[in-house]
């Protein structure tokens, strides 16, 4: 069983859930954002490399898949704890 | 004339399956920890390491191309980053001082007055987010109920608004 495109899900989804901590925590935010594509673009070329086209599709999924968990997971925390707040 | 290329691809062993995961574990338990540390806002260079951590020159050099090496790592590295989540998620759920809050801006409850934290111990800035606009309400509230700390706690409003 090839394990790359699992493995490059893996890290993708490492990859978009550290990149929203990061943004988020990013004064000059376009300046962050650009450098954030930038370094998605090249583990994204990496993993290209390494491990092919599907595991490429992979990374980005879960990429993107963790950074809007992320995002989401954000907004409930902070909407319920508004809720809560005298 | 492609199958004749994969034939010539190395295959990984079991061991070293199970090495590069452990590798890739401990590097995503140690990029979590190290963020969560982390005290000053992100710098270019903060975005270099991590990328160079998580997918430098030393991964290209350590993991021979179309092989199953680089699928376990990062099978190792979403166990070790999430697995540091998870492990921290449990913590607080178990304790009785943290609620789901702490990880919003590192919120706790305050120490009783025979309690104290050392100053020489470091605190974690950042458990997931970054202070916002919910943390802002709290350091309004919290200048308005400084007079009122506990004379124990030696930490300072500082940290103590922006989480650990």
């Amino acid at each position: 069983m090839d394990i790359a495109p699992i493995g490059s899900f893996g890290l993708g989804s490492a990859w978009g859930w550290l990149t929203y901590l990061l943004a988020r925590g990013a004064r000059r935010v376009v300046l962050t954002s650009s450098v954030l594509a930038g370094a998605t673009l090249l583990l994204a070329a990496e993993v290209f490399i390494l491990a092919g086209r599907v595991s490429t599709l992979t990374f980005v999924l879960g990429a993107a898949l963790a950074f809007l968990i992320h995002l989401g997971w954000n907004k409930q925390l902070r909407s319920s704890a508004r809720s809560r707040a005298p | 004339m492609l199958s004749t290329v994969l034939a010539q691809v190395p295959q990984a062993s079991t061991l070293q399956l199970w090495g590069a995961g452990a590798f890739g574990a401990i590097i995503g338990w140690y990029v979590y920890y190290v963020n969560r540390y982390r005290k000053a806002d992100v710098q270019l260079s903060d975005l270099v390491s991590v990328v160079g951590v998580l997918g430098g020159g030393a991964i290209l050099a350590i993991f021979p191309a179309r092989t199953d090496l680089f699928g376990a790592y990062g099978i190792g590295l979403f166990a070790g980053f999430f697995g540091y989540l998870f492990v921290l998620a449990i913590l607080v759920a178990a304790s009785k001082n943290f609620d789901r809050d702490y990880f919003l801006d590192g919120r706790r409850k305050r120490l009783p007055d025979h309690y104290y934290i050392p100053a020489e111990l470091q605190q974690p800035v950042r458990p997931l987010a970054v202070p916002g606009e919910v943390s802002i309400q709290i350091q309004a509230r919290g200048t308005a109920e400084s007079s009122s700390q506990p004379a124990g706690s030696s930490r300072p409003a500082r940290q103590r608004t922006r989480g650990p």
